[in-house]
């Protein structure tokens, strides 16, 4: 049954997909509209909404983007690269 | 010394060990369970007696200290107990008894170091770990695993001899071998001695390249005790020494970075895992660095939710290296029909090491990043919270997707081997499973163990919206940049290059210039310099025989002459002449003789 049930999943990527638009959309008007009191650490936190959604995608794309240069920069090499 | 009852849960397993190949079938499986679950006993009971236990005074001076038993320990023992019943469990069908001999002799190293109250007896028992843990790198029959060994044990051994050395020389300088915090405003030379030891351990950047290279190639039941003990009992002992180290908190970052940035590369799911090793512990030693009463906490709580749900996450990669004997992404891919209940497992192990609320990891990493909020420590909170996002970005979607979803890449064969793993593997991944959500769920569980008494409740509404916003947009963010960390059939360099392209450049210079050199160096020692010797030889020989031994054998030779001449005149071979020569000869003596 479970196994049918990812199979599903794996087949409709769309579902998957439009189901993390959701979900995303949902913190975000909860965090934008119903979140005031927040015991923020800091400057940023406090004063720029949705902190954490714009730190999150940055992020993303500052790792994702230093692994792809990092490993097209000869970090990556081919698997019997030690074996001579 | 107090006087009462101590077994050291280390006997134990060592006792368990020595027994254990003497043992089949069911009094082995029983001596397995039976074991591990006495050492966990015997952890709580000393648990609860705080104190020093087990003093020997050893060769006159020196204090060995066996049980010291306070709040710092008490937490590292009961989770490595713990460990030591999930792995053994997990391995119950492994039928190389020697995985367990070793597996056992290993957690023994970890408990007796974790409990030992001197740098003698953590120096005993950090080499047992070392020595036990390769073992269960050669215990793999993989192509590589005897190579990785090798190297495994050479870089601990390397790290152990540091490590005594900062022990000898700080005996020198202080007269006692007492395990305790080191000041930071006082360092000497074995300060740092004995922080780079440890650092080793703890997979420390740049001391960190053996860990992925080790882990990915330890047998699956290896792995997955090799991935509990040896990092934290590390952070332990950097805890127990060196809190408040500043240094400590840059390289945690850094690690923490670095770990996560290679994991996205990686194409082997246990190096992956591996690498996110790195990066966790990264966390830890950051909070070792802030040193504060809540990072020390966090610490101590994040080593304890790691062990749990990162076993948990090596046991589920390590049932589909034991299902299909592939490791590579790019070789398998799609297995979400075939092993359903390990890709559950694997998504309990991915979201607790993401801190999704109600799982371990949330109520843990966020000790660390509100101490170093709290610390003023700014660029550090927010850079572990980078990490925390890209840890999620890995471990909760880019290995569970590339490994179970998405098209799959695996042979016509390897699909037919992949099926969930065994009922003790299944039981073992359950336990961890459950404790994952019960740490996240029921904080005294975890908050009554730890050292320090400090109220945090981290289901507040700022951190759990944080955090929704942290699931929710990495998860968009994966959607759209999959293809950057897509698995490529490639291995990425890391500092081990300096060793292993090091030792093949210094072998190759060994073979090639240096053979040669050699050789021209033979054949010029006997063209030039066999003829010149020989020539000289010859000259001296002349001289010796010419000039020598004409001074010193000359004499001799004069003699031999004149006595050859006279015996030629003289002698004449008649008796008559003879006699009267000898007569007259007489004669002259005795006329002489009487004149005289």
């Amino acid at each position: 049954m479970i196994a049918g049930f990812f199979e599903m999943l794996n087949r409709n990527g769309l579902i998957v997909r439009l189901f993390c638009y959701l979900f995303a959309a949902v913190v975000l008007f909860y965090t934008l509209f119903f979140v005031h009191h927040a015991h923020p650490h800091t400057w940023l936190e406090a004063n720029i909404p949705a902190f954490w959604t714009i730190f999150t995608l940055i992020a993303c794309v500052v790792l994702a983007g230093i692994a792809r240069i990092y490993g097209a920069a000869g970090i990556k090499r081919k698997e019997d690269y030690y074996d001579i | 010394m107090t006087s009462d009852f101590f077994i050291h849960p280390s006997l134990l397993l060592i006792i368990g060990a020595v027994l254990l190949p003497l043992t089949k079938d069911l009094t082995r499986r029983g001596l397995l369970l039976v074991v591990p679950l006495i050492v966990f006993i015997d952890v709580m009971v000393l648990n609860t007696n705080s104190g020093m236990h087990g003093v020997v005074t050893f060769m006159g001076s020196w204090t060995l200290t066996f049980g010291r038993v306070d709040s710092l320990s008490s937490i590292f023992g009961f989770i490595m107990a713990l460990m030591c019943i999930i792995g053994t469990i997990y391995s119950l069908n492994v039928k190389n008894v020697w995985v367990q001999v070793a597996a056992w002799f290993y957690v023994a190293g970890s408990l007796g170091a974790i409990y030992c109250g001197d740098y003698l007896t953590l120096f005993l028992f950090w080499e047992m770990m070392a020595v036990a843990s390769t073992f269960l790198v050669w215990c793999n029959k993989e192509e590589g695993a005897l190579q990785a060994g090798y190297r495994y044990l050479l870089i601990h051994t390397t790290g152990g001899v540091i490590l005594l050395l900062g022990f000898v020389l700080r005996y020198q300088a202080v007269g006692n071998m007492d395990f305790v915090l080191l000041n930071e405003n006082s360092t000497h030379l074995y300060t740092w001695l004995i922080m780079a030891g440890l650092m080793l351990n703890a997979a420390v950047f740049p001391l960190h390249s053996w860990l992925p290279d080790a882990y990915s190639k330890a047998s699956v039941a290896g792995a997955v005790f090799m991935c509990a003990f040896t990092t934290k009992t590390a952070v332990y002992a950097l805890a127990r020494g060196f809190a408040g180290f500043d240094i400590l908190i840059y390289l945690g970052v850094f690690m923490a970075i670095y770990g996560i940035v290679y994991a996205m590369m990686e194409n082997d799911i246990r190096r992956l895992l591996a690498w996110e090793i790195v990066s966790q512990v990264g966390y830890m030693v950051a909070g070792v660095g802030i040193g504060t009463a809540l990072a020390i906490n966090g610490t101590c709580a994040h080593a304890f939710a790691h062990i749990l749900y990162k076993s948990l996450l090596f046991m589920a990669a390590g049932a589909v290296v034991h299902a299909t004997g592939k490791s590579k992404l790019t070789e398998l891919g799609g297995l979400c029909r075939r092993m359903p209940m390990t890709l559950i497992f694997l998504l309990v192990g991915g979201v607790s090491v993401s801190a999704f609320p109600w799982f371990s990891g949330f109520v843990s990493k966020s000790m660390i990043i509100t101490a170093s909020f709290e610390d003023h420590l700014i660029i550090t909170g927010f850079l572990l919270s980078m990490v925390s996002v890209g840890t999620f970005f890995v471990a909760g979607l880019r290995l569970p997707y590339y490994l179970f979803f998405g098209e799959s890449r695996c042979s016509e064969e390897t699909m037919q081997k992949a099926v969930d793993p065994p009922w003790n593997m299944t039981l073992a991944m359950t336990i961890a499973a459950g404790l994952c959500l019960m740490v996240g769920c029921y904080l005294p569980f975890l908050y009554n163990m730890l050292p320090y008494a400090v109220e945090y409740n981290p289901y507040n509404t700022g951190h759990v919206v944080e955090t929704l916003q942290i699931i929710a947009f990495t998860a968009l963010a994966f959607i759209f940049l999959k293809g950057f960390v897509k698995p490529t059939n490639t291995i990425s360099l890391d500092l081990d290059w300096f060793y292993r392209r090091g030792g093949q450049y210094f072998l190759k210079l060994a073979s090639g210039p240096i053979q040669s050199l050699d050789t021209a160096w033979g054949k010029l020692y006997k063209t030039v310099g066999m003829t010149d010797l020989l020539a000289s030889a010859k000259f001296w020989s002349w001289f010796d025989w010419n000039v020598i031994d004409t001074i010193v054998d000359g004499t001799a030779r004069s003699v031999l002459g004149i006595g050859r001449r006279m015996t030629v005149v003289l002698q004449k071979g008649q008796i008559q002449q003879t006699l009267y020569i000898s007569l007259t000869f007489a004669a002259i003596l005795l006329t002489a003789f009487v004149w005289l």
